[in-house]
């Protein structure tokens, strides 16, 4: 038998059909989210979700080198969601430099249950698994923010 | 393997009958030395009796002439003393004569011979009485004269006599002196039949043991060789199977692969379809199609939360009933807005199901409760949901979703609009199990009675575990 209680946070919000993040003025305002996704139409609805939230996002990517082009200093990323697969070749590369350079990031993949996948530094990162909810995908942004 | 049985075949044969022969001649050699030595030990036997007689005879020869010695002294001197061997002759010498023909008796001529010996005694004695009887009469010139007349005479004939007995003795001595060489040569002879036998069987001893050495190491080089044979042809096979295996092995891993990947593409483009229907709800202004639209994308999310545990199992053909339903909650709960104050509590057998039926139960799992979430509460109530799966000894297996809410009564209004094809499915996949639904109060006397749903699942297939 499992048995576990799911955690859900803050019990002041309406619960009704919508995001609960608010509207432009929300938790991401001015926040720089570099987007990693090969699929243009998921990366399109998730940065319209973002940028919902105020946020500025970089990118989206569609393979590495782009990501990697768009990861320079002067881009100020502060956060990163990071699709595993683009196109037949790994994002871990970005993800380790990513950690390197402290900033926090997330998978959003169809792989998320696969461990073995993942490189062993790299399977404490929070991964979501697509289709990626996004309330879902809110909700980790603002706890990777510390938001 | 052919040459070996031939040899081994062809040689004892020859080899019995070198040996058998060898034996005979041995055996043939010990009866002849045997043999040899019986008429050794006879002929010894044979030349001891001759000299015997020879003895005798000289013994009788020595007692006569005694006798006829002291008679002519006697008639010489008229001693008569002289007389003393003449009368002992006389006693001792048919003794004398009866063992001597006793010895020769084995041989009639000597026997013939012994008789006129003793006829010549005889004659020789009865002379000599005569010639005493004369004397006793005083006839002196009488007695002088039968002296030369028969005396010599006889005593020439004795004398021939015994000559001829002794020599017939000593052709004897001859003859077995002669056997005797003979039976030397022989015994040679026989000794040296022996010598060559036991040569001959050292011989076929000896090239036996060589044959049955060489033939030992043949068989132990030829087992060898087979050994050898044998050992490559397991090493072969092992080898044959080690690739089988890595074959196996390397198609397994691409058919784990390429499922893996046809999983990863069923989880993006089921992010396509939902991302397709989160840009629409952003582009519709109507609160009911954007309720609409909301509970597509939730039922979308559900098959996909199913369908991501579906190749955790063995073989991807079943998967744990707890995998599936717990990812499928975990999902509803990470999708509620964040503040819900609503607590899912979740409670699964960790059963295994055919794959076929995780996302439908996934689905029915969701429309359960996403109805108890967004139907039980008021705006800012807290308060709990309970799933429960699990299979009671006697019965089907079961899903319960309970939650403490309003109770189902007390909302009629949500029966409308999407609520109503949450119903709809609810009792779509409920007939698709073959099962029943059971609705009632989860707590009837309290202010908030909740509700509690359950339905037997009589159709669900549970898999034995085999790992």
């Amino acid at each position: 038998m499992s048995a576990h209680v799911l955690p859900v946070p803050q019990p002041h919000a309406p619960h009704q059909e919508g995001d609960g993040f608010g509207t432009a003025e929300g938790f991401l305002r001015d926040v720089g989210v570099l987007v990693v996704e090969d699929d243009f139409i998921v990366a399109f609805d998730m940065q319209t979700l973002l940028e919902e939230q105020g946020a500025r996002v970089i990118g989206p990517a569609s393979d590495l080198a782009e990501a990697r082009a768009a990861f320079v200093p002067g881009a100020n990323v502060q956060v990163a969601v990071l699709d595993v697969n683009l196109n037949g070749e790994y994002v871990f590369p970005l993800a380790a430099q990513l950690r390197a350079a402290g900033v926090p990031f997330l998978f959003a993949t169809a792989y998320a249950d696969d461990d073995r996948l993942f490189p062993e530094e790299l399977r404490d990162a929070p991964r979501l698994s697509k289709p990626v909810l996004p309330n879902a995908l809110l909700g980790q942004l603002q706890r990777l923010l510390g938001k | 393997m052919q040459d070996l049985q031939s040899r081994t075949l062809r040689s004892p044969r020859l080899l019995i009958a070198a040996v058998a022969l060898s034996f005979a001649c041995l055996l043939g050699s010990a009866v002849l030395m045997w043999r040899i030595s019986q008429s050794a030990e006879e002929a010894d036997d044979l030349v001891v009796h001759a000299l015997d007689t020879k003895q005798r005879i000289e013994d009788i020869l020595t007692i006569v002439t005694a006798a006829e010695s002291g008679q002519r002294g006697y008639v010489l001197t008229r001693n008569p003393a002289l007389l003393a061997p003449y009368t002992s002759a006389q006693a001792v010498l048919p003794e004398r004569l009866a063992e001597l023909r006793a010895l020769v008796a084995d041989n009639p001529a000597q026997i013939t011979r012994v008789d006129e010996l003793a006829a010549t005694i005889d004659a020789r004695f009865a002379a000599m009485e005569v010639t005493l009887h004369l004397m006793r009469e005083n006839r002196m010139e009488e007695a002088a004269r039968s002296i030369g007349e028969s005396g010599q005479h006889l005593m020439d004939q004795f004398h021939l006599r015994i000559a001829a007995l002794d020599r017939a003795e000593n052709q004897s001595l001859v003859a077995r002196h002669e056997e005797v060489a003979a039976n030397r040569e022989r015994f040679v002879l026989a000794v040296g039949a022996m010598l060559v036998s036991c040569a001959v069987l050292t011989l076929f001893a000896l090239t036996s043991v060589r044959r049955n050495v060489a033939t030992i190491e043949a068989s132990r080089r030829m087992l060898h060789r087979q050994n050898q044979l044998l050992e490559e042809r397991v090493r072969e096979r092992t080898l044959e199977l080690e690739r089988a295996a890595e074959l196996a092995t390397r198609e397994r891993n691409r058919a784990e692969s390429l499922l893996t990947d046809v999983n990863h593409r069923v989880g993006n483009n089921l992010a396509l379809v939902s991302s397709f229907l989160t840009m629409q709800l952003r582009a519709v202004r109507h609160p009911e199609a954007a309720r609409a639209l909301d509970a597509a994308r939730a039922r979308v999310q559900a098959i996909a939360s199913a369908h991501r545990k579906l190749r955790l199992g063995a073989d991807f053909a079943t998967v744990r009933a707890n995998e599936v339903l717990t990812a499928v909650v975990e999902d509803i709960s990470a999708g509620l807005p964040p503040g819900e104050a609503i607590r899912i509590h979740c409670d699964v057998a960790p059963l295994e199901i055919n794959a076929r039926d995780a996302v439908s139960l996934g689905v029915l799992t969701s429309e359960l409760v996403m109805n108890a979430v967004k139907h039980a509460f008021g705006v800012g109530d807290s308060g709990y949901v309970n799933v429960r799966f699990a299979k009671p000894e006697e019965s089907a297996p079961f899903i319960e979703v309970a939650d403490n809410g309003v109770g189902w009564h007390g909302k009629q209004r949500h029966e409308s609009g999407s609520g109503s094809l949450g119903g709809k499915i609810i009792e779509m996949v409920t007939r698709q199990f073959g099962g029943r639904l059971e609705r009632a109060p989860l707590s009837p006397d309290e202010q908030r009675p909740g509700t509690r749903i359950r339905i037997e699942l009589n159709k669900l297939q549970l898999v034995e575990r085999t790992s």
